[in-house]
């Protein structure tokens, strides 16, 4: 894999995650087709496994990018983990995104797609995820949507496939141009419009103008 | 139509459109974080209180200061101060499961710094109505 001194440590780290997601992509359709727990933990194994030999593989030196990448992987095998219930699409920008990925393997089996339960999307996903997974997600209650290409026009797109949300978190990055609204101007009449689609099932909603990277603590309902 | 907002690095606009109107449709809202504009609108003339568009059952509530830096951002301490001060003085107030306020008060809102004895007041008056008033600084 790292053959060399002629690559910069750059180049090694884009490879390494080119290669892994498409290593990514075929485990996690076999994954999803198979409901046996032992095949499935075992893929799982395998995977972390996987992880730990390419990350040994980064340059050391360069830090922020290993940080990256091991926070893009190990939430693209989070829901591995957890029977896909909690499902976190953080994507490198690079093609295919981990949502290209799961979207089509999640369409393919979209009984399974019911069964999530936690969905964050973060930037370059959420229109990808929309326009491929056009299934409802019944069993979804909390959502964190943190795209920096989603207006409220996504959002009420999105919201339609969601009648059980309970805990959203929407983030409108005030230093994006939302593509699907061809403004940069939040309207908050739209907004007002795609919420209430949730308007008897939201428990807990969290609107920003900035970007978040935490997670909501799901002790006292704040982003740590 | 009025768009309030204002300008980036890049010479870009940026802003918002309208407010989000009263949220009391939510019937099962507990807990709530949301910019002032965002509830408001840009403009503080709205003539709106907390209590007409907070929904009967929220309990926490976050207001953020988000675009403060912006030269036109009218939502200082003191404004918001009153805001929250409203509910103090609104007789039968309806949200009588709200249990914590919090405001977010950024280093740009500090630039219209209030007078740190009115915040100590507030909250000592709302303590007193079983209510904790926090302050945030991210």
């Amino acid at each position: 894999m790292n053959d060399g001194c002629h690559l910069s440590p750059r180049k090694i780290l884009v490879s390494v995650e080119e290669d892994i997601l498409h290593t990514l992509q075929k485990l996690i359709a076999n994954l999803f087709m198979s409901r046996d727990t032992l095949r499935m933990t075992s893929l799982a194994l395998l995977i972390e496994e996987l992880l730990e030999l390419i990350l040994s593989c980064l340059p050391r030196q360069d830090l922020a990018s290993t940080m990256r990448v091991s926070k893009s992987l190990s939430q693209i095998v989070q829901p591995l983990l957890f029977g896909a219930i909690d499902l976190r699409l953080i994507g490198p920008d690079i093609h295919p995104t981990p949502s290209h990925l799961l979207c089509g393997t999640i369409k393919e089996q979209a009984d399974l797609a019911l069964l999530i339960e936690h969905l964050t999307v973060d930037a370059h996903t959420t229109a990808t995820f929309t326009r491929e997974l056009p299934i409802e997600l019944s069993h979804l209650t909390k959502l964190q949507l943190r795209d920096c290409e989603t207006g409220p026009g996504t959002l009420e797109r999105f919201l339609l496939m969601t009648p059980s949300i309970e805990v959203l978190e929407f983030n409108f990055p005030r230093d994006m141009e939302p593509i699907d609204s061809g403004s940069s101007f939040l309207d908050c009449d739209e907004l007002a419009r795609a919420l209430d689609f949730v308007k008897t099932s939201l428990v807990h909603l969290d609107l920003s103008l900035f970007f978040k990277t935490g997670v909501i603590d799901e002790a006292d309902g704040r982003l740590t | 139509m009025r768009l309030m907002g204002g300008s980036l690095e890049n010479g870009s606009a940026w802003g918002i459109k309208k407010c989000i109107g009263s949220l009391r449709r939510f019937k099962n809202l507990r807990r709530l974080e949301i910019p002032w504009i965002v509830l408001f609108a840009w403009s503080t003339s709205c003539d709106k209180n907390l209590e007409d568009v907070l929904p009967i059952g929220i309990r926490d509530l976050l207001l953020r200061d988000d675009l403060d830096s912006f030269w036109t951002y009218e939502w200082t301490q003191e404004v918001c101060g009153l805001q929250v001060e409203a509910l103090l003085r609104q007789e039968n107030c309806r949200l009588r499961q709200l249990r914590c306020i919090t405001i977010e008060l950024s280093e740009w809102t500090s630039l219209t710094y209030w007078d740190s004895d009115a915040w100590h007041w507030l909250q000592q008056a709302f303590q007193q109505t079983g209510i904790v008033l926090k302050f945030y600084d991210p």
